[in-house]
């Protein structure tokens, strides 16, 4: 099942690029011939994670929130962070488990895309690193026995309510997404992660099914998948003059 | 048109990501996986191991084994016992048994000639032994989730209740050849008779 699992991060990806490239052709000619200096913008843009409020409308033993923000540092890299909290109730047949906690997600992005001066849209790939602390309680388990002559399903089910406090879990994000402005200076995202866990702290006797930022981690496995969907307003900081390309100065 | 462009991105990143967090694997214990393992048993001769301190296998003579107090089930208005040890009485010269995982002991009747007279009496000769161990639960996976691995007790692991008309032997006495049970691939007791 893995390789389908990365067959699905490779058709996504490959279908941001195809789009990528159909709108590098759209690209309308608008650009005015403006005497006045021009400037650029580097702006702070924060924003929440909308799919974590429609989850939590969507699943009962969900709840969570996130805030992003980046802020523009050059023409093409932007430096992002992510944070907030989640609490995810997983019910599965031998266990059923809640973890709480927090998170957050340092990194960057680069813009791909080519923007007609002033604006910020982008198509970004870039890279986090991840870190949570949480919490996890065991609220069901039943001891896995094939041969149930002594001891039926009743027997071998307890409800323990063990908590597991004070875990953690470090990783590393890969960023694939979009940021379109849809008004002005409001900007929705979409972005797909792909993350490789790099090391946590485990529980005793248990493990870190499910991580705050991380999302649902497998056994025997150190590779998880997320998204987000975010809103965002930008806030102009500074604006510099835009260095002129050699080209363009050929050209003129 | 640039802007409409970006909104096709976003649909077409929203129906991938929808897909493939919907397409989750379903895991499953995959069978052949060590769970909570058997009490794997094995009978010998009595006689030889006496003259030559020599284990040789001896089938048992239409053996039927149940736990004192059986899971049981009521099908159909009849009390049936869940998961039975052996489909029929039979000579049978290794036996696995499951041991409880909620107490520290499990109590099993190993009936030897086992049958029923026309009232529905048992006939045969019934011996019974009581396991002792300790229990620790693992965690295993996602999937899985816990099992129990046993210790059986050094002094009272296995304990023959004697009631003067034994036919399992005493002299030699039930042996414990691994006090570990965590691998049913292996013989964990061994009963001569």
């Amino acid at each position: 099942m893995k390789p389908l699992h990365m067959l699905k991060y490779i058709t996504s990806l490959l279908a941001i690029l195809i789009c990528s490239v159909s709108f590098a052709q759209d690209a309308e000619v608008t650009a005015a011939n403006d005497t006045l200096p021009e400037l650029e913008t580097f702006p702070l843009r924060i924003g929440v994670d909308l799919s974590k409020p429609i989850r939590m409308a969507l699943e009962d033993d969900y709840q969570g929130f996130e805030i992003a923000a980046d802020f523009r540092v050059t023409n093409k890299f932007y430096a992002a962070i992510e944070f907030g909290n989640e609490q995810k109730t997983v019910d599965e047949t031998q266990i059923n488990f809640t973890t709480e906690g927090s998170f957050i997600k340092v990194g960057f992005d680069f813009n791909a895309y080519e923007n007609w001066f002033g604006m910020q849209n982008a198509i970004i790939v870039g890279m986090r690193y991840g870190y949570s602390t949480h919490k996890q309680t065991l609220n069901r388990s039943t001891i896995y026995q094939t041969n149930q002559h002594t001891e039926g399903e009743s027997l071998l089910t307890q409800e323990p309510g063990t908590e597991f406090s004070s875990l953690n879990g470090h990783w590393i994000e890969v960023v694939a997404g979009i940021k379109v402005e849809v008004y002005d200076n409001i900007y929705m995202g979409f972005s797909l992660r792909l993350n490789r866990l790099l090391s946590t702290k485990e529980p005793e006797n248990f493990q870190n099914l499910f991580i705050p930022g991380f999302n649902k981690v497998t056994t025997d496995n150190n590779v998880g998948a997320g998204f987000n969907y975010t809103i965002s307003y930008s806030i102009p900081i500074y604006k510099k003059a835009k260095k002129k390309k050699v080209e363009d100065d050929i050209e003129e | 048109m640039n802007r409409l462009s970006f909104l096709g991105i976003f649909a077409i990143l929203t129906i991938t990501a929808l897909v493939s967090l919907s397409c989750e694997r379903d895991d499953i214990c995959v069978e052949g996986t060590l769970t909570t393992p058997l009490l794997v048993i094995e009978f010998f001769d009595a006689e030889i191991f006496t003259n030559t301190t020599e284990d040789v296998l001896k089938p048992t003579s239409d053996l039927w084994v149940e736990a004192v107090d059986p899971n049981t089930v009521i099908d159909n208005g009849v009390e049936v016992i869940v998961d039975p040890i052996q489909g029929e009485p039979q000579a049978v010269s290794t036996i696995s048994i499951p041991l409880r995982t909620a107490q520290d002991a499990t109590e099993y009747r190993f009936i030897k000639d086992y049958a029923l007279d026309e009232d529905g009496n048992q006939l045969g000769n019934e011996d019974i032994i009581t396991f002792n161990y300790s229990r620790e639960e693992i965690f295993l996976s996602r999937a899985c989730g816990f099992i129990t691995n046993y210790t059986l007790n050094e002094t009272d692991g296995v304990v023959l209740t004697t009631d003067g008309d034994t036919w399992i032997s005493s002299n030699p006495a039930i042996v414990i050849e691994n006090t570990i049970v965590e691998d049913e691939t292996v013989t964990h007791v061994k009963i001569y008779h």
